[in-house]
C-alpha cells in the first residue's frame, strides 16, 4: 500500500455524508429527486455527437471519447446491445466513506427503496426498477440515459435501459420491467453481472 | 372522470388563488396551473424539500403523520399537502384569499386527484 492510498479524499465523504444529511432533513423521495434532477442537468450540458456506426460508438467507449465513457469509465460490449461496467465509477468515494466509518449510513436502503420504485421520471429514463443497488446509482443510471439522449448512431437515436446493478457486498438487483422490454434474456445479465457492476442496454431508434 | 388538470382547475378558480401543482414527492413536476412566467418544475423541486422537512419535523417529534403546511409570506400564503402517497399539493395565494375554503377545498379534492393523477 502506498503512501497516497492512506490519504481519503474529503470531497468524496462529505458528498456521501450530504446524501445522509439529505435523508434525514427531507426524507428518501426529495433526496432521491435532488439528485437526479442534478444529474439529469448535468446530462443536459453536453453537447449532442453522432457516431456513423455502432462500431464507431465502441470504439469512442475503447478510447474514452464517447460521453458515456467519460463519466463511468470504458463499458464492454457484451454482444447484443448489451454492456458491462467493470467499476462503478464510485467504487472510489464508497471505498474513502468505508475507511473512515466502516460502513455505508444505514438510511441508504431506504433511498435505494425509493429508487427503485415504480415512478414517472425512472420509467422515463429506464432505471431503477430494481436495478438500484446504493443512492448512487440515483446519479449514475439517470445520467448516463440522459447522455444517450445527446447521442445519435448514423442519425438514429438510442436508448439506454439500465437492466442490473451489483452493490460492493455483491448483491445483484434487477430490473425485470426492462429486462422483459429489450428482450435481453435475464440470465445473460446475471451472467455480465458475475463480472461486472453494472448491466445495460442500448437500442438504437428505428 | 375528472383529469388531473380539471381537478387543478378547481383550485384556481377560488378567489385569490395564484398557482397550484401537483408534485411527486421526488420534486418532479406532475401537472400544474401557474401564471405565465412562473417555472412550475422549479417550484415543485423547491416544495419537495420543504414537504419533506416538515414530514421529518414530524417524524423527529412523534406528531404522526402531515396533513398540511402553511407558510406565511408577507404577500400570500403557500400551502402544501399530501396527494396519496407519492404525491403532494402546492396551493399559492394571494394576500386575503379565504383561507378557511382552501383548506377545505384541499380537504375535498385530494382524493380525487389521487386517483385522477394515477392515470397519467
Amino acid at each position: 500500500m502506498s503512501v497516497e492510498d492512506n490519504i481519503l479524499d474529503i470531497a468524496h465523504i462529505s458528498f456521501l455524508d450530504m446524501i445522509k444529511v439529505m435523508i434525514t432533513q427531507v426524507g428518501a423521495a426529495s433526496a432521491k429527486g435532488t439528485l437526479m434532477r442534478n444529474a439529469l442537468m448535468t446530462a443536459d450540458s453536453i453537447s449532442a455527437i453522432d457516431y456513423p456506426s455502432f462500431d464507431d460508438y465502441i470504439a469512442a467507449i475503447k478510447d474514452a471519447t464517447n460521453p458515456i465513457a467519460r463519466i463511468e469509465g470504458q463499458a464492454t460490449y457484451q454482444g447484443g446491445d448489451v454492456f458491462g461496467l467493470q467499476k462503478c465509477p464510485f467504487a472510489g468515494s464508497i471505498k474513502n466513506y468505508n475507511d473512515v466509518f466502516m460502513g455505508l449510513p444505514s438510511s441508504y436502503a431506504e433511498f435505494t427503496d425509493e429508487f427503485n420504485r415504480p415512478g414517472q421520471i425512472p420509467r422515463k429514463y429506464r432505471v431503477g426498477g430494481g436495478a438500484g443497488v446504493s443512492p448512487f446509482c440515483a446519479v449514475h443510471q439517470p445520467m448516463r440515459s440522459a447522455f444517450a439522449e445527446k447521442i445519435t448512431i448514423g442519425g438514429k437515436k438510442v436508448l439506454i435501459y439500465q437492466l442490473g446493478c451489483k452493490s460492493g457486498s455483491g448483491k445483484k438487483g434487477f430490473a425485470q420491467e426492462y429486462i422483459d422490454e429489450t428482450g435481453v434474456p435475464k440470465d445473460l445479465v446475471d451472467k455480465v453481472l458475475d463480472n461486472h457492476m453494472c448491466c445495460y442496454s442500448i437500442k438504437i431508434q428505428q | 372522470m375528472e383529469d388531473a388538470k380539471e381537478v387543478l382547475g378547481m383550485f384556481t378558480r377560488l378567489d385569490g388563488v395564484s398557482a397550484v401543482c401537483l408534485v411527486g414527492r421526488d420534486g418532479f413536476l406532475i401537472d400544474s396551473i401557474v401564471k405565465k412566467g412562473v417555472d412550475a418544475e422549479m417550484i415543485g423541486a423547491i416544495a419537495s424539500g420543504g414537504f419533506g422537512s416538515s414530514e421529518s419535523m414530524g417524524r423527529q417529534l412523534e406528531k404522526g403523520g402531515l396533513n398540511m403546511t402553511m407558510i406565511e409570506f408577507n404577500d400570500g400564503p403557500v400551502m402544501m399537502a399530501p396527494v396519496g402517497q407519492d404525491m403532494f399539493l402546492v396551493v399559492a395565494a394571494d394576500e386575503g384569499a379565504n383561507l378557511a375554503l382552501i383548506r377545505l377545498s384541499i380537504r375535498r379534492h385530494k382524493e380525487k386527484l389521487a386517483v385522477a393523477a394515477s392515470v397519467l
